[in-house]
């Protein structure tokens, strides 16, 4: 029998100590990130140091010619111009998503590397969502918003990356999972990754759960994507937490409009957004 | 699941059961967990009062001499207009919004059991009886919500972990 405790308690142990080994693709992805954190920085260098990167040059143009950013559809082809079209805020979430998704590659059997691909593409899909909401519905920072969605499974791609390590850990009752243990192995890796004190809080506010009706704050914003996502997060479905279809229905009236008119005039926004993120 | 949200302002806290109705002011918070049941939570902007229903049926067939029996919608409702009157305010001032019905029964077929749905629609049409604003509703699924609402600022917090192992637990149990 699985002590599934013990071993979470083991994960997070480990988590803390912040010996998280990043790829080398990250490596770059971190650079940049350190790079921004620079009031002085430079957009030549930073437009060299993501040229240095395939997936997050990939990256940066998908998204800069997405229809989020470039609703009069005119593409650019040079990294440059397209830093310029995204803004520091979004590169920096670019660079995390490269992080997080390499956080797949630290899988070592090919069925966990399935699940945090899953996983990868639910986090995309949160992201872009809270993108949009960020800006027509709760009006928090959208940039913020995106870097949270982004990052807001980075326990579970932990969790996932260490699971062999615990054979039959995934198979167990992961409810202890979507207790505490969440929160404190993601805790721990987003402050390997260094990640804001806003975007922080707003995590606490979605591993505790309570959405505010309306929606107001950043976690909030979060909360909500997540719970609007078509696409589940994976370790849901193995903990019986999954809704097997039957969606909520959720309604807030913003203004003179209502949530699920804003949803329905921005679905192209999201889903090019997240086509572009998940690449 | 982790407890509420921690309110700043020191307050007492009304647990709602099945049936059970609050109307109220100053700094009081609602609590109450549901499953297919469903609550409305009225609240007055500008008076600061408010109150929440928590009912498991729509209707049912009631003598005159019984007493109004919150676990039916239509009765629930009526509780709310009589402390409505009594304070003076008329229901169209007040600001709605209703959460749960979700359906229990995951994987059966819609039917008779589809309780749900049917409190949800049947609370709809009686908040837009006494053309009561809808602000938010948050209804449908599978699973329980755990609801607090803030009287005195109109705060209304859920939790809803969805699925059939959906737990919540808190303070409150």
């Amino acid at each position: 029998m699985m002590d599934v405790r013990s071993a979470l308690d083991a994960i997070a142990a480990d988590a803390a100590r912040g010996d998280i080994v990043f790829s080398t693709h990250s490596e770059i992805a971190l650079r940049v990130q350190r790079m921004l954190d620079d009031p002085d920085c430079a957009i030549d260098g930073l437009g060299k140091l993501v040229s240095a990167e395939p997936m997050l040059s990939a990256r940066v143009l998908g998204i800069a010619n997405s229809i989020a950013y470039n609703p009069g559809g005119r593409a650019i082809s040079e990294l440059r111009s397209a830093i310029s079209r995204l803004g520091f805020a979004t590169l920096r979430a670019l660079a995390a998503s490269i992080i997080v998704r390499q956080m797949r590659e630290m899988s070592k059997a090919e069925e966990h590397r399935a699940l945090a691909s899953r996983l990868w593409e639910h986090t995309a899909h949160v992201a872009a969502l809270a993108r949009v909401i960020a800006r027509r519905v709760t009006h928090q920072n959208p940039d913020a918003a995106f870097f949270a969605g982004i990052v807001h499974e980075v326990g579970s791609f932990y969790l996932i990356s260490r699971a062999s390590t615990f054979p039959g850990l995934l198979s167990s009752d992961l409810e202890p999972w979507h207790g505490e243990g969440e929160a404190r192995v993601g805790r721990a890796v987003l402050r390997a990754l260094d990640v804001p004190a806003h975007i922080l809080e707003a995590m606490e506010t979605l591993w505790s759960g309570y959405l505010a009706m309306p929606p107001a704050s950043l976690g909030d914003t979060l909360l909500l994507a997540d719970q609007l996502s078509p696409i589940e997060s994976p370790l849901d479905a193995l903990a019986g937490m999954s809704r097997k279809g039957m969606a909520v229905e959720l309604e807030v009236l913003i203004d003179d409009e209502t949530l699920t008119s804003i949803l329905a005039e921005s679905a192209e926004e999201v889903a090019s957004l997240s086509a572009a993120l998940k690449g | 699941m982790k407890p509420a949200p921690h309110a700043a302002t020191a307050h007492k806290t009304v647990v709602l059961s099945a049936g059970d109705f609050h109307f109220g002011s100053g700094h009081t918070r609602i609590t109450t967990l549901l499953g297919s049941c469903v609550s409305i939570t009225l609240w007055h902007p500008r008076k600061h009062i408010g109150g929440m229903c928590h009912y498991m049926m729509t209707e049912r067939n009631r003598a005159a001499d019984d007493a109004l029996d919150g676990r039916y919608a239509s009765e629930a409702f009526e509780l709310f207009l009589l402390h409505v009157e009594q304070a003076g305010t008329r229901p169209s001032e007040y600001q709605a919004k209703l959460f749960g019905g979700a359906n229990m029964f995951a994987g059966t077929p819609r039917g008779k059991m589809d309780i749900g749905p049917r409190n949800i629609e049947y609370g709809r049409k009686l908040l837009a009886s006494k053309n009561i604003a809808l602000m938010a509703e948050h209804v449908g699924g599978s699973g329980r919500r755990k609801l607090h609402f803030d009287i005195w600022s109109g705060d209304v917090w859920l939790a809803f972990p969805e699925g059939e192992n959906a737990e919540i637990r808190n303070a409150y149990g």
